[in-house]
């Protein structure tokens, strides 16, 4: 493992990266506010970014080793500069990281409980960094720094979530810039229309972040529920459906007038979204009257299966049966290639279908049956892939659910927050319910949610990997 | 006495050509064109394929003394050596290069009556095996049906031995260095004689002894080796020195080949990948590799092979090589060491022959040294001590195997009945060496 090569690239990273600082340096001047925390997180991220470009490698070659230590760490580098601000404010450390690992890897989750008390250019920071953890960090430096696509393939396929079958562009440079270019569309158009509804500028541009990015975080602790307007939950419902999908099929939806419904993913994708919301809305009959039922429903249903995390009302009380649905579309989660978590759409349906062909062999062992995808037919490579993704989320729910309970919560609760935290969704049940905020937990608790986070957006080989001592140490 | 030959391919042609200047022979062969370029040898030829009975009767074969079968088909040489030692041949020789069919270099006395049989290839990868374990060595050849080794070593410039006397040197018992070739020249060692970077010596002993040397060469431990290309020679290769602890590699392009090695093969770790992709020989870091070894079927390939991997760092390459006519140039343009199983198969051929006086032609230096094995059998050799014989200058009596022992003749050692000789003299003096021993 050349370490030196591996902290260099970082370096540069944080090097630019720091630069960010200045955006919310500029709202702090706008609203009068403390550039202080700010300004210090720059000259910190800046200095340490310095520093570690000074580790002059011996070899420049980067080996696909290297690349996913790159990726696993500047993520976690990223996020550890960008709690600076948050301590700064007054965080405590823990919380800081908390938050701050929440907001790039778009979950959601906060510890803040008065959020509406917190500057308006933490507010900023806290939503903008959502926004760039939707897209991803190494997409952005490589559709910015050409230098960097050298080995930018391996650095991409590790950040990009999601099962890739083919590509839109051949070079990886143009694929980024093609996914910055949508996502800047996106972000205009829903700013724009939130603002004709009545949002305030700041207020729209600050969801748009956090919708497209599906990632949660609101400006206000009630989040959407707030504005108390169904037009603009129509709105947010749309533009969490768009990034819950497959940037690949917005590219041909903008550029070629091609269909999305011609992909499988999003056609079982939007069923999901409407048979879960027709489950959830009869079953919130009960409570509501039709009308309220499928504005709160649908909204939900969206919300979580996209993994943004926004609320309209307090899902936590209602029925158990629209809970366990709700879980269960945690763990699913939205479309390969967006910004939701999750286990993804795609992978579930490959999945089923390979089940599926289990049982038919059973009956009839001779015959050969491959497994495809639309027109691609599937590689045995892929299907191990996401065999092994599968079991390996299941495995690291399952124990991050028993370290909570076994810390003394109870079982809603941990299986909520483990789900929400893997699943980058935001909002759990129970204690870790959507109308509380995580900050009640003990520090060992919420350092394993932040794992979970870390996990969650790297889709787990990336972060696992560092933990294996064999990918460290094996000198040839 | 008379020699049939079945084959004249690369080693039928030689062994036809070398044996013919003492001995009758007969070649086999169904090739027109092959036929064509064994004019002029002193032999004679038989159309036909040496598998038929009848073709084996033209060639006389109820009175040949030794039948050696080397077509290019395993089958043939089998079949044409079972039916040969029916009609009557003594000795019965073949060469089968289908791994398939056995699982050592060379086997004697097979179940199904012939002789010997050769696996090149298997034999190919031994040596590379054992160039492989001992640093610096860059030839290997064996002696006496494999009692006895020698192997050429190559002095580097950061050797601890540079300036150290052979007297200091701690070679082990039976141990001895035979020769030096320095600056173009053979020097006979004493005891006072030191090493100089550079010296390609040549060192005998038999084969257990000769690996504990490796301590003595120098500290330069072999530690990575990557293998390219997984077929009979490399596989083989990797099943040899699975077994010791070097961080073994083997790549191969062929994803089934890569399979079915991975799960024969404990310790090796099985590549998929183009040898000739130099991004892939970057990601594997064939740069840090101590030993490359090259055994892809195309020669061409196992030459970029060994010439990019050296260019990325790597300290020795050994290629295997189809045409024995490209072992020179190999070696000229960077390869450590070329070596080719048609010439191992002919040297195996001419040394199992256990023939008093026949020449077995090991290259020392390639080709400046002959190196004999010569078998005492006249009585009045006997008891007669070393330096008395009178033998031509530049020739130099490198070990004496007698009963088992390896000894290091001095100039008191006196001959006796039965030793086996290896004598290092040039090519020029051989006949007057062996005229001195008939």
């Amino acid at each position: 493992m050349n370490l030196k090569l591996v902290l260099n690239v970082i370096g540069r990273i944080l090097f630019y990266f720091s630069f960010l600082f200045f955006l919310p340096i500029f709202v702090a001047l706008y609203y009068s506010e403390e550039i202080y925390p700010f300004l210090k997180a720059f000259f910190i991220t800046f200095l340490l970014g310095l520093a570690l470009l000074y580790l002059r490698p011996d070899v420049e070659f980067i080996k696909h080793r290297e690349a996913l230590a790159i990726v696993s760490l500047t993520w976690f580098s990223v996020a550890l500069v960008s709690s600076i601000p948050f301590i700064l404010v007054g965080f405590n450390p823990i919380d800081a990281f908390f938050e701050s690992m929440s907001g790039f890897t778009t979950t959601g989750a906060t510890i803040v409980d008065n959020i509406e008390g917190l500057p308006k250019s933490v507010l900023f920071w806290r939503s903008f960094i959502q926004w760039l953890g939707g897209m991803g960090i190494i997409v952005l430096f490589l559709a910015i720094f050409p230098t960097m696509a050298k080995k930018g393939e391996i650095l991409f396929f590790a950040e990009y979530p999601g099962v890739t079958l083919e590509k839109i562009k051949p070079r990886v440079k143009d694929v980024a810039i093609i996914l910055y270019t949508i996502y800047l569309i996106y972000t205009f158009l829903e700013v724009s229309i939130l603002h004709l509804l009545g949002v305030p500028i700041f207020d729209a541009l600050l969801h748009t972040f956090t919708t497209l990015s599906t990632g949660g975080f609101s400006t206000h602790t009630k989040s959407i529920a707030y504005f108390n307007n169904p037009a603009i939950e129509a709105v947010i419902i749309i533009f969490m459906i768009i990034g819950g999908t497959n940037f690949a099929l917005h590219y041909y939806l903008l550029r070629e007038g091609k269909s999305p419904f011609r992909d499988t993913e999003f056609k079982v994708y939007i069923s999901v979204v409407a048979i879960a919301s027709i489950l959830i809305i009869i079953s919130n009959l009960s409570s509501f009257g039709l009308y309220d039922s499928i504005r709160v429903s649908v909204f939900q249903t969206v919300s979580i299966l996209t993994t943004t995390g926004y609320t309209t009302t307090d899902f936590d009380k209602w029925s158990d049966f629209a809970k366990i649905i709700l879980l269960i579309l945690m763990i699913i989660g939205g479309c390969s290639g967006s910004t939701a978590g999750g286990i993804k759409i795609i992978r579930l349906y490959i999945l089923l279908k390979y089940s599926v062909l289990q049982i038919l062999k059973a009956a009839e062992p001779r015959i050969f049956r491959p497994i495809r995808y639309g027109d691609i037919i599937l590689e045995k490579k892929i299907i191990d892939e996401i065999i092994a993704f599968t079991i390996l989320y299941i495995l690291i729910f399952i124990v991050s659910s028993i370290i909570i309970v076994g810390s003394g919560y109870d079982i809603l609760t941990s299986i909520s927050a483990s789900a929400a935290t893997l699943g980058n969704v935001g909002p759990g049940m129970g204690l870790a319910g959507a109308s509380e905020s995580y900050s009640f937990f003990p520090v060992h608790i919420k350092l394993l949610l932040i794992l979970n986070m870390w996990i969650g957006r790297l889709e787990i080989f990336a972060v696992l990997a560092l933990f294996i001592p064999h990918f460290w140490l094996r000198k040839w | 006495m008379l020699i049939v030959i079945a084959g004249a391919g690369e080693v039928g042609y030689s062994l036809a050509n070398d044996l013919s200047a003492d001995y009758d022979v007969i070649v086999i062969e169904k090739d027109e064109r092959k036929i064509d370029e064994l004019r002029g040898l002193d032999i004679d030829v038989i159309k036909g394929n040496a598998a038929n009975p009848d073709s084996l009767k033209k060639a006389r074969v109820n009175e040949a003394e030794i039948f050696i079968g080397v077509t290019g088909n395993s089958e043939v040489n089998i079949l044409s050596g079972i039916l040969a030692k029916k009609l009557g041949a003594n000795k019965v020789i073949a060469r089968v290069s289908n791994p398939e069919y056995v699982d050592k270099p060379v086997i004697r006395g097979h179940p199904l009556g012939i002789d010997l049989v050769i696996c090149p290839q298997l034999a190919l990868a031994g040596a590379i095996a054992n160039l492989v374990t001992i640093p610096s060595a860059i030839d290997f050849v064996s002696f006496s049906g494999g009692k006895i080794d020698m192997i050429e070593v190559m002095i580097p410039n950061d050797s601890p031995l540079i300036e150290k006397r052979i007297s200091e040197l701690n070679l082990p018992d039976n141990v001895i260095i035979t020769a030096i070739y320095r600056n173009d020249e053979i020097i006979v060692p004493r005891g006072d004689t030191k090493l100089k970077a550079g010296d390609k010596i040549a060192v005998v002993g038999k084969s257990e002894d000769l690996s504990k040397i490796s301590d003595i060469l120098g500290k330069r431990v072999i530690k990575n080796v990557v293998i390219f290309g997984g077929g009979t020679v490399g596989s083989y290769v990797a099943k040899i020195l699975d077994r010791s602890n070097l961080n073994l590699k083997l790549i191969d392009v062929n994803p089934a080949v890569c399979e079915n090695l991975c799960k024969i093969l404990k310790r090796t770790r099985v590549i998929i990948g183009d040898a000739t992709d130099l991004d892939f020989l970057m990601e594997e870091e064939i740069g840090k590799s101590d030993v490359v070894i090259a055994t892809t079927e195309s020669d061409g390939k196992n030459l970029l092979i060994a010439l990019l991997s050296k260019s990325l760092g790597a300290k020795k390459a050994i290629v295997k090589v189809e045409k024995g006519s490209y072992i020179k140039l190999f070696e000229k343009v960077g390869v450590d060491v070329a070596l080719s199983p048609k010439e191992i198969a002919h040297l195996e051929i001419l040394k199992h022959l256990k023939l008093m006086k026949l020449r077995a032609p090991t290259k020392f230096e390639k080709k400046e040294i002959a190196v004999l094995e010569i078998l005492v059998e006249k009585d009045k050799l006997s008891g007669k001590r070393i330096k008395d014989m009178k033998l031509p200058k530049g020739t130099i009596i490198g070990c004496i195997l007698r009963e088992d022992q390896c000894l290091i003749p001095k100039g008191e050692t006196e001959i006796r009945l039965g030793d086996k000789l290896l004598i290092f003299t040039t090519w020029d003096n051989v006949e007057k060496v062996e005229s001195k021993f008939t």
